[in-house]
Protein backbone atom coordinates (compact mmCIF):
# COMPACT_ATOMS: atom_id res chain seq x y z
CA UNK A 1 0.00 0.00 0.00
CA UNK A 2 2.83 2.50 0.95
CA UNK A 3 4.28 2.07 -2.55
CA UNK A 4 0.60 3.00 -4.22
CA UNK A 5 0.42 6.29 -1.95
CA UNK A 6 3.86 7.67 -2.72
CA UNK A 7 3.49 6.90 -6.23
CA UNK A 8 0.42 9.21 -6.26
CA UNK A 9 2.09 11.36 -4.53
CA UNK A 10 4.90 11.59 -6.98
CA UNK A 11 2.23 11.31 -9.93
CA UNK A 12 0.28 14.37 -8.84
CA UNK A 13 2.70 16.89 -10.46
CA UNK A 14 3.34 15.42 -13.26
CA UNK A 15 -0.35 15.23 -13.85
CA UNK A 16 -0.41 19.02 -13.49
CA UNK A 17 2.47 19.82 -15.43
CA UNK A 18 0.44 17.37 -18.40
CA UNK A 19 -2.55 19.20 -17.66
CA UNK A 20 -0.56 22.67 -18.41
CA UNK A 21 -0.01 21.28 -22.07
CA UNK A 22 -3.06 20.75 -22.70
CA UNK A 23 -3.91 17.08 -22.35
CA UNK A 24 -6.16 15.32 -24.35
CA UNK A 25 -8.79 13.20 -23.48
CA UNK A 26 -7.04 10.10 -24.97
CA UNK A 27 -3.64 10.67 -23.51
CA UNK A 28 -5.64 11.26 -20.11
CA UNK A 29 -6.42 7.70 -20.46
CA UNK A 30 -3.83 5.88 -22.19
CA UNK A 31 -1.37 7.53 -19.16
CA UNK A 32 -3.77 5.94 -16.88
CA UNK A 33 -4.17 2.56 -18.37
CA UNK A 34 -0.42 2.63 -18.42
CA UNK A 35 -0.34 3.08 -14.85
CA UNK A 36 -3.48 0.84 -13.85
CA UNK A 37 -0.79 -2.09 -15.79
CA UNK A 38 2.56 -1.06 -13.72
CA UNK A 39 0.75 -1.56 -10.87
CA UNK A 40 -0.76 -4.60 -11.83
CA UNK A 41 2.20 -6.01 -12.74
CA UNK A 42 3.99 -4.89 -9.82
CA UNK A 43 0.94 -6.43 -7.78
CA UNK A 44 2.03 -9.87 -9.64
CA UNK A 45 5.73 -10.10 -8.59
CA UNK A 46 4.46 -9.28 -5.20
CA UNK A 47 1.86 -12.70 -5.19
CA UNK A 48 4.14 -15.33 -3.88
CA UNK A 49 2.28 -18.66 -3.20
CA UNK A 50 2.19 -19.07 0.38
CA UNK A 51 2.93 -22.38 1.86
CA UNK A 52 -0.11 -22.41 3.58
CA UNK A 53 -2.28 -21.64 0.39
CA UNK A 54 -3.94 -24.79 -1.45
CA UNK A 55 -1.94 -25.31 -5.06
CA UNK A 56 -2.71 -27.27 -8.16
CA UNK A 57 0.09 -29.07 -10.59
CA UNK A 58 -0.55 -28.39 -14.27
CA UNK A 59 1.38 -30.84 -16.26
CA UNK A 60 1.40 -28.87 -19.82
CA UNK A 61 2.57 -30.17 -23.41
CA UNK A 62 5.06 -28.66 -24.80
CA UNK A 63 6.42 -28.32 -28.82
CA UNK A 64 7.60 -25.21 -30.90
CA UNK A 65 9.17 -26.37 -34.11
CA UNK A 66 10.39 -22.85 -34.31
CA UNK A 67 12.00 -22.74 -30.89
CA UNK A 68 15.61 -24.30 -30.55
CA UNK A 69 14.75 -26.25 -27.57
CA UNK A 70 11.65 -26.71 -27.76
CA UNK A 71 11.71 -29.06 -31.40
CA UNK A 72 11.26 -32.46 -29.09
CA UNK A 73 7.74 -32.88 -27.43
CA UNK A 74 7.82 -32.53 -23.63
CA UNK A 75 5.58 -31.59 -20.64
CA UNK A 76 6.26 -28.46 -18.04
CA UNK A 77 5.23 -28.61 -14.70
CA UNK A 78 3.30 -25.47 -13.36
CA UNK A 79 2.32 -24.99 -9.41
CA UNK A 80 -0.71 -22.52 -9.31
CA UNK A 81 -2.81 -21.35 -6.46
CA UNK A 82 -6.10 -23.14 -6.35
CA UNK A 83 -8.58 -20.92 -5.51
CA UNK A 84 -12.79 -21.82 -5.52
CA UNK A 85 -14.30 -21.66 -8.34
CA UNK A 86 -11.16 -22.13 -10.61
CA UNK A 87 -11.32 -23.56 -13.77
CA UNK A 88 -8.61 -25.31 -16.13
CA UNK A 89 -8.40 -21.82 -18.23
CA UNK A 90 -8.04 -19.65 -15.06
CA UNK A 91 -5.20 -22.03 -13.89
CA UNK A 92 -3.54 -21.81 -17.50
CA UNK A 93 -3.63 -17.96 -17.94
CA UNK A 94 -1.76 -17.81 -14.47
CA UNK A 95 0.65 -20.39 -15.38
CA UNK A 96 1.14 -17.82 -18.60
CA UNK A 97 1.10 -14.82 -16.78
CA UNK A 98 3.30 -15.63 -13.60
CA UNK A 99 5.73 -18.13 -15.19
CA UNK A 100 6.50 -18.54 -19.04
CA UNK A 101 5.05 -15.66 -21.34
CA UNK A 102 5.39 -18.43 -24.48
CA UNK A 103 2.80 -20.77 -22.91
CA UNK A 104 0.36 -20.71 -26.12
CA UNK A 105 -3.50 -21.83 -26.16
CA UNK A 106 -6.09 -20.63 -27.60
CA UNK A 107 -9.03 -18.95 -25.71
CA UNK A 108 -11.33 -16.04 -25.65
CA UNK A 109 -15.10 -16.18 -24.38
CA UNK A 110 -14.07 -18.05 -21.30
CA UNK A 111 -17.88 -18.88 -20.55
CA UNK A 112 -17.87 -22.04 -23.64
CA UNK A 113 -19.23 -20.36 -25.75
CA UNK A 114 -16.63 -19.32 -28.33
CA UNK A 115 -15.64 -22.60 -28.89
CA UNK A 116 -11.43 -21.47 -28.74
CA UNK A 117 -10.06 -23.88 -25.92
CA UNK A 118 -11.27 -27.57 -26.63
CA UNK A 119 -8.14 -29.44 -25.15
CA UNK A 120 -7.16 -32.58 -23.89
CA UNK A 121 -7.23 -32.36 -20.14
CA UNK A 122 -6.72 -35.72 -18.22
CA UNK A 123 -7.40 -37.92 -20.73
CA UNK A 124 -10.83 -36.63 -22.16
CA UNK A 125 -11.76 -33.74 -24.91
CA UNK A 126 -12.98 -30.95 -22.75
CA UNK A 127 -13.40 -27.20 -22.58
CA UNK A 128 -10.50 -25.48 -20.31
CA UNK A 129 -12.82 -22.79 -19.66
CA UNK A 130 -15.81 -25.25 -18.28
CA UNK A 131 -13.61 -27.57 -16.67
CA UNK A 132 -13.93 -27.27 -12.69
CA UNK A 133 -10.51 -27.77 -11.15
CA UNK A 134 -12.22 -29.24 -8.13
CA UNK A 135 -14.06 -31.75 -10.51
CA UNK A 136 -10.88 -33.47 -11.79
CA UNK A 137 -9.87 -36.29 -9.14
CA UNK A 138 -6.31 -36.05 -10.19
CA UNK A 139 -4.21 -33.69 -8.20
CA UNK A 140 -1.88 -33.16 -11.65
CA UNK A 141 -3.91 -31.73 -13.82
CA UNK A 142 -2.81 -33.24 -17.38
CA UNK A 143 -3.40 -30.56 -20.25
CA UNK A 144 -2.66 -31.73 -24.08
CA UNK A 145 -3.50 -30.57 -27.49
CA UNK A 146 -6.19 -32.12 -28.97
CA UNK A 147 -5.44 -35.46 -30.46
CA UNK A 148 -5.74 -36.33 -34.02
CA UNK A 149 -5.06 -32.69 -35.59
CA UNK A 150 -1.27 -31.55 -36.42
CA UNK A 151 -0.25 -29.69 -33.11
CA UNK A 152 1.04 -25.52 -34.44
CA UNK A 153 2.79 -24.77 -31.08
CA UNK A 154 2.06 -26.14 -27.46
CA UNK A 155 -2.17 -26.54 -26.98
CA UNK A 156 -2.86 -24.83 -30.85
CA UNK A 157 -3.90 -27.19 -33.04
CA UNK A 158 -4.64 -26.91 -36.49
CA UNK A 159 -7.92 -26.65 -37.06
CA UNK A 160 -8.62 -26.24 -40.96
CA UNK A 161 -9.22 -29.80 -41.43
CA UNK A 162 -12.14 -29.35 -38.98
CA UNK A 163 -13.65 -25.92 -40.70
CA UNK A 164 -13.18 -27.60 -44.26
CA UNK A 165 -15.52 -30.46 -43.10
CA UNK A 166 -17.91 -27.70 -41.88
CA UNK A 167 -18.13 -26.17 -44.63
CA UNK A 168 -18.54 -29.45 -46.72
CA UNK A 169 -21.86 -29.89 -45.24
CA UNK A 170 -22.95 -26.03 -46.66
CA UNK A 171 -23.68 -24.77 -43.04
CA UNK A 172 -25.84 -22.19 -43.66
CA UNK A 173 -29.88 -21.69 -43.90
CA UNK A 174 -30.94 -21.29 -47.77
CA UNK A 175 -34.54 -22.11 -48.26
CA UNK A 176 -35.98 -23.13 -51.45
CA UNK A 177 -38.69 -20.25 -51.41
CA UNK A 178 -38.57 -16.65 -49.85
CA UNK A 179 -41.65 -15.44 -48.86
CA UNK A 180 -42.86 -12.59 -51.08
CA UNK A 181 -42.92 -9.87 -49.25
CA UNK A 182 -39.32 -9.03 -48.02
CA UNK A 183 -40.05 -7.80 -44.54
CA UNK A 184 -42.13 -11.12 -44.00
CA UNK A 185 -40.85 -13.34 -41.00
CA UNK A 186 -39.89 -17.02 -42.26
CA UNK A 187 -41.34 -18.27 -39.33
CA UNK A 188 -40.69 -21.92 -37.52
CA UNK A 189 -43.43 -23.74 -35.58
CA UNK A 190 -42.62 -24.89 -32.13
CA UNK A 191 -42.12 -28.33 -32.54
CA UNK A 192 -39.79 -28.08 -35.27
CA UNK A 193 -37.09 -25.77 -33.67
CA UNK A 194 -37.83 -28.34 -31.09
CA UNK A 195 -36.54 -31.18 -33.08
CA UNK A 196 -33.71 -28.78 -34.18
CA UNK A 197 -32.90 -26.91 -30.94
CA UNK A 198 -29.96 -29.15 -29.65
CA UNK A 199 -28.27 -28.71 -32.65
CA UNK A 200 -27.67 -25.29 -33.17
CA UNK A 201 -25.56 -25.26 -30.16
CA UNK A 202 -23.00 -26.07 -31.86
CA UNK A 203 -19.49 -24.18 -30.45
CA UNK A 204 -17.52 -25.48 -33.79
CA UNK A 205 -14.74 -26.61 -30.60
CA UNK A 206 -13.99 -29.74 -31.96
CA UNK A 207 -13.68 -31.83 -29.29
CA UNK A 208 -16.32 -34.32 -31.04
CA UNK A 209 -14.42 -34.58 -34.16
CA UNK A 210 -11.14 -35.53 -32.05
CA UNK A 211 -12.45 -38.15 -30.19
CA UNK A 212 -13.82 -40.05 -32.57
CA UNK A 213 -12.04 -42.90 -33.82
CA UNK A 214 -13.04 -43.07 -37.48
CA UNK A 215 -12.54 -39.45 -38.30
CA UNK A 216 -8.85 -39.89 -36.76
CA UNK A 217 -8.64 -43.08 -39.68
CA UNK A 218 -10.95 -41.87 -42.08
CA UNK A 219 -9.65 -37.94 -43.07
CA UNK A 220 -12.70 -37.80 -45.86
CA UNK A 221 -15.19 -38.66 -43.17
CA UNK A 222 -17.51 -35.44 -42.54
CA UNK A 223 -17.06 -36.08 -38.55
CA UNK A 224 -19.81 -36.00 -35.84
CA UNK A 225 -20.13 -31.62 -35.67
CA UNK A 226 -20.51 -31.37 -39.78
CA UNK A 227 -23.01 -34.20 -39.64
CA UNK A 228 -24.89 -32.12 -36.52
CA UNK A 229 -24.66 -29.31 -38.62
CA UNK A 230 -26.09 -30.98 -41.70
CA UNK A 231 -28.72 -32.18 -39.65
CA UNK A 232 -29.67 -28.87 -38.59
CA UNK A 233 -30.73 -27.83 -41.26
CA UNK A 234 -32.04 -30.89 -43.55
CA UNK A 235 -34.66 -31.39 -40.69
CA UNK A 236 -35.45 -27.65 -40.78
CA UNK A 237 -38.69 -27.76 -42.10
CA UNK A 238 -38.77 -23.79 -43.72
CA UNK A 239 -35.84 -25.28 -46.27
CA UNK A 240 -38.13 -27.26 -48.64
CA UNK A 241 -37.75 -30.69 -49.81
CA UNK A 242 -35.48 -29.58 -52.93
CA UNK A 243 -33.13 -28.42 -50.58
CA UNK A 244 -33.12 -31.28 -48.32
CA UNK A 245 -32.75 -33.73 -50.88
CA UNK A 246 -29.36 -31.80 -52.11
CA UNK A 247 -28.15 -31.79 -48.23
CA UNK A 248 -29.18 -35.52 -48.04
CA UNK A 249 -27.40 -36.42 -51.38
CA UNK A 250 -24.45 -34.47 -48.96
CA UNK A 251 -24.34 -36.55 -45.99
CA UNK A 252 -25.44 -39.88 -47.82
CA UNK A 253 -21.89 -40.47 -49.81
CA UNK A 254 -20.23 -43.45 -48.37
CA UNK A 255 -17.75 -41.10 -45.72
CA UNK A 256 -21.11 -39.25 -44.85
CA UNK A 257 -22.87 -40.87 -42.62
CA UNK A 258 -22.11 -44.35 -43.07
CA UNK A 259 -18.73 -44.55 -41.54
CA UNK A 260 -20.10 -43.33 -38.05
CA UNK A 261 -20.19 -46.65 -35.73
CA UNK A 262 -22.07 -45.46 -32.66
CA UNK A 263 -19.11 -45.21 -30.46
CA UNK A 264 -21.13 -42.52 -28.46
CA UNK A 265 -17.46 -41.05 -27.98
CA UNK A 266 -18.45 -37.39 -29.46
CA UNK A 267 -21.72 -37.26 -27.37
CA UNK A 268 -19.51 -38.05 -24.54
CA UNK A 269 -17.25 -35.10 -24.96
CA UNK A 270 -19.63 -32.46 -26.21
CA UNK A 271 -19.39 -29.77 -24.06
CA UNK A 272 -22.82 -28.25 -24.99
CA UNK A 273 -24.46 -32.07 -24.79
CA UNK A 274 -25.79 -32.05 -28.43
CA UNK A 275 -26.70 -35.78 -28.44
CA UNK A 276 -24.82 -36.39 -31.94
CA UNK A 277 -24.87 -39.79 -32.67
CA UNK A 278 -28.58 -39.65 -32.11
CA UNK A 279 -28.30 -37.23 -34.97
CA UNK A 280 -26.50 -39.05 -37.24
CA UNK A 281 -28.28 -42.32 -36.72
CA UNK A 282 -31.37 -39.81 -37.05
CA UNK A 283 -30.02 -38.54 -40.74
CA UNK A 284 -29.09 -42.48 -41.73
CA UNK A 285 -32.71 -43.66 -41.05
CA UNK A 286 -33.55 -40.66 -43.07
CA UNK A 287 -31.79 -41.46 -45.92
CA UNK A 288 -32.69 -45.08 -45.96
CA UNK A 289 -36.13 -44.19 -45.86
CA UNK A 290 -35.62 -41.49 -48.73
CA UNK A 291 -33.59 -43.84 -50.55
CA UNK A 292 -34.91 -47.67 -50.51
CA UNK A 293 -37.99 -47.65 -52.81
CA UNK A 294 -38.76 -51.19 -53.95
CA UNK A 295 -41.44 -50.10 -55.77
CA UNK B 1 -38.88 -36.51 -58.21
CA UNK B 2 -37.89 -38.47 -61.30
CA UNK B 3 -34.09 -38.88 -60.93
CA UNK B 4 -34.82 -40.94 -57.34
CA UNK B 5 -36.55 -44.23 -59.68
CA UNK B 6 -33.62 -46.67 -59.04
CA UNK B 7 -33.82 -48.01 -55.64
CA UNK B 8 -30.06 -48.04 -55.05
CA UNK B 9 -28.65 -45.77 -56.89
CA UNK B 10 -27.26 -44.00 -54.00
CA UNK B 11 -25.56 -45.14 -50.72
CA UNK B 12 -27.39 -46.88 -47.61
CA UNK B 13 -28.74 -50.11 -48.60
CA UNK B 14 -25.24 -52.04 -47.12
CA UNK B 15 -26.27 -50.32 -44.71
CA UNK B 16 -29.50 -51.53 -43.94
CA UNK B 17 -28.79 -55.30 -45.21
CA UNK B 18 -25.54 -54.94 -42.61
CA UNK B 19 -28.47 -54.56 -39.82
CA UNK B 20 -31.66 -56.60 -41.33
CA UNK B 21 -28.94 -59.41 -41.46
CA UNK B 22 -27.98 -58.86 -37.91
CA UNK B 23 -31.61 -59.65 -36.79
CA UNK B 24 -32.12 -62.33 -38.84
CA UNK B 25 -28.71 -63.96 -37.38
CA UNK B 26 -29.73 -63.17 -33.89
CA UNK B 27 -32.60 -64.59 -34.39
CA UNK B 28 -31.42 -68.04 -36.40
CA UNK B 29 -28.85 -68.39 -33.76
CA UNK B 30 -31.36 -68.20 -30.78
CA UNK B 31 -33.57 -70.88 -32.71
CA UNK B 32 -30.07 -72.56 -32.73
CA UNK B 33 -29.39 -72.78 -29.09
CA UNK B 34 -32.93 -73.17 -27.65
CA UNK B 35 -33.43 -76.42 -30.15
CA UNK B 36 -29.76 -78.40 -29.70
CA UNK B 37 -28.91 -76.81 -26.01
CA UNK B 38 -31.85 -76.63 -24.01
CA UNK B 39 -34.59 -78.98 -25.86
CA UNK B 40 -32.52 -81.31 -27.35
CA UNK B 41 -29.48 -81.26 -25.25
CA UNK B 42 -28.16 -84.29 -27.30
CA UNK B 43 -25.40 -86.37 -24.99
CA UNK B 44 -23.91 -87.98 -28.23
CA UNK B 45 -23.70 -85.97 -31.55
CA UNK B 46 -24.00 -88.18 -34.09
CA UNK B 47 -23.58 -87.45 -37.84
CA UNK B 48 -27.09 -89.29 -38.25
CA UNK B 49 -28.96 -86.74 -36.08
CA UNK B 50 -27.37 -83.85 -38.61
CA UNK B 51 -28.67 -85.68 -41.71
CA UNK B 52 -31.67 -86.02 -40.00
CA UNK B 53 -32.08 -82.54 -39.68
CA UNK B 54 -30.85 -81.22 -42.66
CA UNK B 55 -32.82 -83.29 -44.56
CA UNK B 56 -35.84 -81.72 -43.38
CA UNK B 57 -36.46 -78.87 -46.09
CA UNK B 58 -37.50 -76.26 -43.62
CA UNK B 59 -34.34 -76.51 -41.32
CA UNK B 60 -32.11 -76.97 -44.78
CA UNK B 61 -33.41 -73.74 -46.07
CA UNK B 62 -32.95 -71.81 -42.85
CA UNK B 63 -29.13 -72.99 -42.53
CA UNK B 64 -28.81 -72.04 -45.33
CA UNK B 65 -29.80 -68.81 -45.46
CA UNK B 66 -27.97 -68.60 -42.20
CA UNK B 67 -25.01 -68.81 -44.20
CA UNK B 68 -25.53 -66.38 -46.65
CA UNK B 69 -26.39 -63.59 -44.27
CA UNK B 70 -24.13 -64.59 -41.90
CA UNK B 71 -21.18 -64.48 -45.15
CA UNK B 72 -22.47 -61.30 -46.24
CA UNK B 73 -22.78 -59.82 -42.29
CA UNK B 74 -18.66 -60.63 -42.16
CA UNK B 75 -17.28 -59.87 -45.04
CA UNK B 76 -19.34 -56.43 -45.28
CA UNK B 77 -18.05 -56.12 -42.02
CA UNK B 78 -14.42 -56.32 -42.91
CA UNK B 79 -14.77 -54.13 -45.69
CA UNK B 80 -16.70 -51.46 -43.87
CA UNK B 81 -13.71 -51.55 -41.16
CA UNK B 82 -11.02 -51.23 -43.56
CA UNK B 83 -13.10 -48.43 -45.29
CA UNK B 84 -13.10 -46.64 -41.56
CA UNK B 85 -9.48 -47.34 -41.72
CA UNK B 86 -9.51 -44.69 -44.77
CA UNK B 87 -8.33 -47.14 -47.77
CA UNK B 88 -9.16 -45.80 -51.13
CA UNK B 89 -8.34 -46.12 -54.83
CA UNK B 90 -6.40 -49.61 -56.11
CA UNK B 91 -6.15 -50.57 -51.71
CA UNK B 92 -10.13 -50.32 -51.78
CA UNK B 93 -10.60 -52.23 -55.18
CA UNK B 94 -8.51 -55.03 -54.31
CA UNK B 95 -9.72 -55.46 -51.00
CA UNK B 96 -13.34 -55.64 -52.37
CA UNK B 97 -12.89 -58.05 -55.02
CA UNK B 98 -10.81 -60.10 -52.46
CA UNK B 99 -13.94 -60.14 -50.06
CA UNK B 100 -16.43 -60.64 -53.05
CA UNK B 101 -13.97 -63.81 -54.14
CA UNK B 102 -13.98 -64.56 -50.71
CA UNK B 103 -17.62 -64.64 -49.93
CA UNK B 104 -18.67 -66.69 -52.69
CA UNK B 105 -16.35 -69.26 -52.41
CA UNK B 106 -17.59 -69.48 -48.30
CA UNK B 107 -20.89 -69.69 -49.65
CA UNK B 108 -20.13 -72.32 -52.52
CA UNK B 109 -18.14 -74.62 -50.07
CA UNK B 110 -21.18 -74.06 -47.71
CA UNK B 111 -23.89 -75.05 -49.32
CA UNK B 112 -21.42 -77.45 -50.78
CA UNK B 113 -21.01 -79.27 -47.27
CA UNK B 114 -24.61 -78.65 -46.29
CA UNK B 115 -26.00 -80.85 -49.48
CA UNK B 116 -23.74 -83.46 -48.28
CA UNK B 117 -25.26 -83.96 -45.12
CA UNK B 118 -28.96 -84.17 -46.23
CA UNK B 119 -30.53 -87.34 -47.94
CA UNK B 120 -32.14 -85.13 -50.62
CA UNK B 121 -30.11 -85.35 -53.34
Amino acid sequence: MSTIEQETETEEPTDEAAEAAVESPGERRRAEKQERTRQRDQQRVDEGISESEETVTLKVFRYDPEVEGKEEPRFDDFTVPFHKGMTVLDALIYSRDHYDSSLTFRHSCRQAVCGSDALFINGKQRLACKTQIADLDSGTIRIEPLPHQEVVKDLVVDMEHFYDQMEAVEPYFDADELPEDELEEQRQDRENREKVKMSTRCIWCGACMSSCNIAAGDNEYLGPAAINKAYRFAMDEREGEQRKQERLKIIEQEHGVWRCQTQFSCTEVCPKDIPLTEHIQELKREAVKNNLKFW
Amino acid sequence: MAEHYSSFERKGSRWLLQRVTAVFLVGVLAFHFLLLHFVNHAAEITLAGTTTRMSSVGYFVTMVLFLVTATFHGVNGVYNALINQGIDGTQKQAVKWVLVAAGVLLIAQGTRVAVAMTNLV
